[in-house]
């Protein structure tokens, strides 16, 4: 089973060789082809994945570093003495990764070779998509840093062009469009700012790149408190002595295998430079050395809060956390599957994931507050994470356009993992990750079924005005549609007449999309977190650190996460059940909505697989003491699972008094979101939300819709100064002082008067005159001597016996002189 | 009286050349020529060239001159019509010039170091052999110390070395022994151009020697040049006679009569190959000493029978041998067998470069004067390149005149971004 | 015996003559006639410096003169053949084409 794990290149192979395809000879192929190429190749990355994860499992989980042939030296600077592989790391993190990126990806392939047909450029988009899927993956699956910088840089790209895919649409959509991708790359290069500074750091403190190195372990203790866990639990006797019993065995066998194969930081006969930087890390905070920064000493725990902090910094970019996180709802300019898999399940995970990753890092990167190791670091995030959790939960609560809720939503679930990060609870952040990742796709491409059903509702109405008339006879709610679309708040504009992506137009699909409905009431539901569907588990299993961490462990970042996600959680039941009411529930709006119909099979078979997931994958971590399903599908599998590649791992016991708290809290965001939008009282005649004409909740309510005016005060603060500055260099310095004075006068007129001088005394005395000088000479010259040439062969033949006699006499000169 | 030859020869080769020149008609001019080139060809003869005569009768005066005035009656072009312009200037000119040649080569002569003496010939060529009967052994021969043949047993000789000409003292060692205990055995002279052999002889202890003076000049063909040295103590003189049957009533013929001990006999030419000789006493012809049976001459070789003898034990007198010394004969300077051996072994290379040379101006002279039937091959019409001024390619690039500045495009305004929002 | 000066000097008469054949005859057949005569004149010295060194080597060299000699001439013909035709005239004073 050893040569399993030797596959995983091909996992970045796949998609890239999917994307060079398509690339080259995309342009030739029918639609059919390109989008089979595309899925092919998500699919057989998937598989690949699988075949990884089953590595794993009869592997005793231990993590296989793999050196893809032709790439060892990939970077070798041997002054530098740097030496970077391109290895690629097999371990539970990453595979877990692999395993909900591939399938989500496959899936969201599958759905878009719906979604995007008759798109003109549709190979390109699958194009784009392996692309983004090979990048992913290499960001996923290498063994250090730069290779996850590779991939970090290699999905921003995609994710730029994705998000601009229609940058040509007309009535400045485009232009709209392809604004968003360059505000989504601007943003994400400030966070790579960050994460290159936090890799430079970490080469100069290591000297190596590598996460771990070959044979290293992360955490020497996995799958030994496994029984623990189970016997501290109160329920489950019978369940837990079985677990015990499971524990000590995995673990003796693993202690076994770590004896021979594998080595841990802890062990002191191993030397520094066989350990890769977290090892590096927690030998360096255990022995609390210091770092030589050229004069500048620190100690280890500052330069890791230092790189932290950068790290933050660019997973607040990737991730899309305050104050860098404008850019993803914009983002959403981009084709629905595009929102889907890039901007909500897999690329802006990517963050988290580092910092998952990382955890040793953040472990240990504190300071010393008042004799004690204050982990500032994880504080921060933890208050990044919440604060982005309420902020876009917040916000999300004041829009109209379906995906720009679903992107607020984004943003707070993001938040939902940065504070779980930011509280040390890493395997509950990935929990939530893979849920959300499930969930939110679901959410995304339900919303794309809506749009497109939308879209296919406009063009319908167009079709049949076009034709004449006695539509509106045919249409029940007709008068009451026209009377509704009010051009005024109409939210496209007089450019855009239509805007399939509002909610205001929308209203009553559940009839006419059925399967979308189902689903996207079950994405809702999950992400919602009511029980039993996966958000709760996973939401919940933050919600409980947190608890822990503030009440039992005392911290000041539990107690603000509890309350702060809490409330966000609640925000986010009350945003999604509203976005319900107005876009299914109800009457239609508008006669699109009236003639929208069901999505293609293409579209709506991985919506009810995602809706499947988003039931069912909350169980792969289900906490124990939970009595039917801790028993039906096993405690803290993917805990269980991942302790392998954190060293940092904690499991928190199930609190039942929070699970009910917030799914209490949830149902009642429900609930109130039922009671204010429920029916026809979804938005008001006058086509406002009812908030909005609320006086007691106006005012906080136009703060939600104008998106607390983050973007104004970007606006304001960094883009008007910066472009004032800009239009000063360019009008100012470019143009008036360089291309004007510089320029025309400097240099121009120096220019000119240097070519003067050179051109007529120099170029045509002394250059001209000494070339037709020449010319003069050898034309004189040759005029003299052609009279020689008569062309009377006796002539030639007299100097030839001329010629002949003075040779003869030239030799005898020495005989003559004596 | 051979001067005198020359100087008839000579005076008729300047009449020729004379003639040639001076002669209106082309055909007088060429038969002129051949006349001189048969004087040269008569003073080749005089200076040991005959092959080069040969070739220059029958090459030159022969097959070019022939060639010469067939292009003369081919074309009519006995006589040349007017210059179409006169060169005034050339003849004097031309007759400064060949007096100054004639000045400056007599004065390279006179002046420079050329050597007009003749050369010193060829080196002597020598050999020995060994025919002591009373110094039976093997031995080495010195001559003024230098090793002449080494290991050289009684009947045999060496072959033929080259030295340098002198005085040599001969000295004898026992084979291998050191050189410094050789006996001196009398002295010989060595002249160039002269072949000897040196026939160590006598029934003493003490070896005396003889001269034979070695003619290796060409033997005519078919034939062995044949010389006879007497080198058998025990009679006066003994005479090369034919062996005839016995009781044959003809006279045998004599070949070498009466050679004394230690002497050798003038060479003969034998066209024999297989001859029936006998050595014979010469005051006895009828007491025959030795005869020569099975014996083989080669044509073309000289040949040395050296009369020898044997002991044939302590104080029991001697028994006759002969011993046989053969050596290839020298081509005759200037014959065809000299010059064609310089030919095919050190010029071949030359040789055969000039042989292709002759076949080019073969075909050369074919393809010359063919009469036009060759049509020469349809090629493309040659295009003509005509590159333009500098300032037009410019011009045609840039749509501009160089010498006048363009205008200055102007800044568009920057386009205000829409802050993005509903 | 004649000795070699006695060569040298004819060889140096007749070459000379040869020269100013070449030099003053317009007919181009007489031209090559008197060319003829200098590679005799030089061939003549070749074979009396040779008896005087007692080397075969020159009379080598004259045959090899002679050989090119032959060519040259069969080459020379032909073009003065081709000239006659084409200008009806082997004087070389009318042809001087390659005037400068």
């Amino acid at each position: 089973m050893q040569s399993l794990a030797q596959l995983a290149p091909l996992i970045i192979l796949f998609p890239a060789i999917g994307a060079f395809i398509n690339f080259f000879w995309g342009a030739r192929l029918p639609e059919r082809i390109s989008a089979l190429i595309g899925i092919i190749a998500s699919s057989l990355s998937f598989v690949i994945a699988f075949l990884l994860f089953t590595y794993l499992r009869n592997n005793d989980f231990q993590p296989l570093v793999i050196d893809p042939p032709l790439l060892a030296d990939w970077i070798r600077i041997g002054s530098a003495d740097l030496v970077i592989s391109w290895q690629q790391r097999v371990d539970t993190l990453n595979v877990t990764m692999m395993l909900f990126v591939t399938f989500v990806g496959t899936l969201i392939h599958i759905y878009a070779s719906g979604y995007m047909h008759g798109d003109p450029r549709f190979y390109r988009f699958f194009a784009y998509l392996n692309m983004f899927l090979t990048f992913m993956l290499i960001l996923i699956t290498g063994n250090n840093f730069l290779m996850m910088f590779v991939g970090w840089e290699g999905v921003g790209l995609c994710s730029y062009l994705l998000i601009g895919f229609w940058w040509d649409k007309p009535h400045g959509e485009g232009w709209k469009n392809s604004n968003a991708a360059r505000k989504a790359f601007i943003a994400n290069r400030i966070g790579d700012f960050g994460v290159l500074m936090a890799v430079f750091l970490t080469f100069w403190t290591f000297g190596t790149l590598d996460f771990y190195k070959p044979g290293e372990l992360a955490n020497n203790e996995a799958g030994q408190h496994h029984g623990e866990e189970a016997a501290h639990s109160e329920e489950g006797a019978a369940v837990a002595q079985g677990g015990e019993g499971e524990g000590e065995a995995a673990a003796e066998e693993e202690g076994h295998s770590v004896a021979i194969a594998a080595y841990h930081w802890s062990d002191e006969s191993v030397e520094d430079r066989q350990l890769g930087v977290f090892g590096q890390a927690e030998r360096f905070s255990y022995e609390n050395r210091t770092v030589e920064f050229g004069s500048l000493s620190l100690s280890i725990s500052t330069v890791l809060v230092l790189i932290t902090l950068f790290m933050l910094l660019g997973a607040a970019g990737k991730s899309a956390q305050i104050p860098l996180f404008v850019w993803l709802p914009d983002a959403m300019a981009g084709p629905t599957p595009v929102s889907a898999l890039i901007h909500a399940a897999t690329m802006v995970t990517a963050g988290v994931y580092m910092m998952v990753r990382s955890n040793s890092f953040l472990y240990n990167a504190t300071i010393d507050l008042g004799g004690d190791a204050f982990q500032l670091t994880s504080f921060v995030v933890t208050l990044v994470g919440i604060s982005t959790a309420l902020v876009g939960g917040f916000i999300a609560m004041g829009q109209f356009d379906i995906k720009r809720v679903l992107a607020y939503s984004t943003v707070s679930q993001l938040g939902f993992m940065v504070a779980a990060v930011g509280l040390g609870a890493y395997t509950a952040a990935m929990f939530h990750m893979i849920t959300h990742a499930f969930f939110k796709a679901l959410l995304f491409l339900g919303s794309g079924s809506v749009i497109h059903g939308m879209e296919h509702g406009h063009h319908h109405l167009e079709h049949a005005h076009g034709h004449g008339h006695g539509h509106d006879d045919h249409d029940a709610h007709g008068d009451e549609t026209h009377g509704d679309h009010n051009p005024d708040v109409s939210p496209g504009g007089p450019t855009t007449p239509f805007d399939p992506q509002d909610m205001r137009n929308m209203g009553g699909l559940s009839r006419k999309m059925p399967i979308t409905y189902i689903t996207y009431l079950i994405g809702t539901l999950a992400l919602a977190g009511i029980f039993p569907f996966a958000g709760f588990w996973s939401k919940d299993e933050i919600l409980a650190d947190a608890w822990i961490v503030g009440f039992i462990d005392n911290e000041l970042k539990g107690f603000l996460a509890l309350g702060v996600l809490l409330l966000a959680a609640g925000f986010t039941a009350f945003y999604m059940w509203r976005q319900i009411e107005m876009v299914f529930h109800g009457n239609p709006r508008h006669e699109a909505a009236n003639f929208a119909s069901e999505s293609g099979s293409a579209m709506t078979t991985p919506l009810i697989i995602l809706a499947f997931f988003s039931v069912f994958i909350g169980f792969i971590n289900t906490p124990s003491g939970i009595p039917i399903f801790s028993g039906l599908f096993g405690e803290y599998n993917l805990g269980n699972f991942l302790e392998y590649s954190i060293q940092h791992f904690h499991l928190s016991e199930f609190q039942l008094l929070i699970a009910l708290g917030a799914l209490a809290i949830g149902l009642g965001g429900i609930f109130l979101a039922r009671s204010i939008y429920g029916g026809t009282k979804a938005l008001t005649r006058s086509g406002k939300d009812p908030l909005q004409v609320r006086p007691e909740t106006a005012a906080v309510w136009s703060i939600a819709n104008a998106r607390m005016y983050w973007d104004e005060f970007y606006y304001r603060v960094f883009e008007n100064p910066f472009n004032r500055i800009a239009k000063f260099l360019a009008d100012v310095v470019d143009w008036n002082f360089l291309h004007d004075y510089f320029h025309d006068t400097v240099l121009y007129k120096g220019f000119n008067g240097v070519g003067k001088l050179l051109s007529r005394p120099f170029d045509l005395g002394i250059i001209d005159g000494a070339v037709n000088g020449v010319g003069w000479l050898v034309r004189q010259a040759s005029g003299g001597l052609r009279r020689i040439q008569t062309g009377y062969v006796r002539t030639y033949a007299v100097m030839l016996l001329l010629g002949v006699v003075a040779v003869i006499v030239i030799m005898l000169l020495p005989y003559i002189r004596s | 009286m051979e001067i005198w030859l020359f100087a008839g020869v000579a005076f008729l080769a300047v009449v020729a050349a004379a003639g040639m020149l001076l002669s209106k008609n082309a055909v007088l001019s060429a038969l002129c020529l051949i006349g001189n080139f048969i004087c040269v060809a008569f003073l080749y003869v005089m200076l040991d060239a005959p092959f080069l005569a040969m070739v220059q009768i029958a090459v030159y005066a022969g097959a070019i001159m022939v060639l010469f005035l067939f292009v003369i009656m081919l074309l009519g072009a006995e006589n040349v019509g007017g210059s179409a312009r006169e060169f005034k200037w050339i003849t004097p000119v031309t007759l400064a010039l060949a007096l100054s040649f004639v000045f400056a080569t007599f004065f390279a002569f006179n002046a420079g170091d050329i050597d007009t003496q003749n050369a010193e010939g060829d080196r002597p060529y020598v050999r020995v052999a060994h025919a002591a009967a009373g110094f039976p052994e093997a031995v080495d021969i010195y001559a003024d110390g230098a090793l002449l043949a080494s290991d050289v047993d009684l009947g045999e000789a060496s072959e033929f070395l080259q030295v340098e000409p002198g005085d040599y003292d001969i000295s004898v060692a026992f084979a291998g022994d050191d050189p410094a205990l050789a006996i001196p055995v009398g002295s010989v002279t060595l002249l160039n151009d002269t072949a000897q052999t040196v026939v160590a002889y006598g029934e003493e202890r003490l070896p005396l020697l003889g001269v034979v003076q070695e003619d290796l000049s060409g033997t005519p063909s078919r034939s062995t040049r044949v010389t006879v040295f007497n080198a058998y103590p025990a009679v006066e003189a003994v005479t090369l006679v034919e062996q005839l049957p016995e009781f044959s009533s003809v006279e045998p013929e004599v070949y070498a009569a009466n050679i004394p001990y230690g002497q050798a006999s003038t060479a003969f030419i034998s066209r024999e190959r297989e001859p029936e000789w006998a050595f014979v006493r010469a005051d006895r012809p009828e007491e025959r000493l030795f005869s020569l049976r099975e014996y083989e001459l080669t044509p073309g070789l000289a040949q040395l029978i050296i009369l020898g003898a044997e002991p044939l034990g302590v104080g029991e007198g001697f028994r006759p041998i002969s011993i046989e010394a053969q050596s290839e004969t020298l081509a005759t300077f200037g014959s065809p067998a000299s010059v064609g051996a310089l030919l095919f072994i050190d010029y071949v290379l030359p040789f055969e470069i000039v042989a292709v040379l002759l076949l080019a101006a073969m075909v050369g002279a074919i393809v010359l004067t063919q009469r036009g039937t060759v049509k020469p091959k349809p090629g493309r019409p040659l295009r003509r390149k005509v590159s333009r001024p500098l300032t037009s390619v410019i011009a045609s690039q840039t749509g501009q005149d160089v010498t006048n500045v363009p205008e200055l495009p102007q800044l568009r305004e920057p386009e205000q971004p829409e802050p993005a929002g509903d | 015996m004649v000795p070699t000066e006695a060569f040298i000097i004819l060889s140096m008469v007749l070459f000379t003559m040869g020269a100013m054949g070449v030099l003053l005859q317009r007919n181009a057949i007489l031209v090559f006639m008197s060319v003829e005569l200098m590679l005799n004149a030089a061939n003549l010295a070749l074979v009396a410096f040779a008896k005087q060194w007692g080397g075969v080597d020159g009379h080598v060299f004259v045959f090899f003169v002679i050989t090119v000699a032959a060519a040259e001439v069969a080459v020379g013909l032909a073009l003065i053949v081709a000239i006659f035709r084409s200008k009806q005239s082997i004087n070389i004073d009318e042809l001087h084409l390659m005037e400068g």
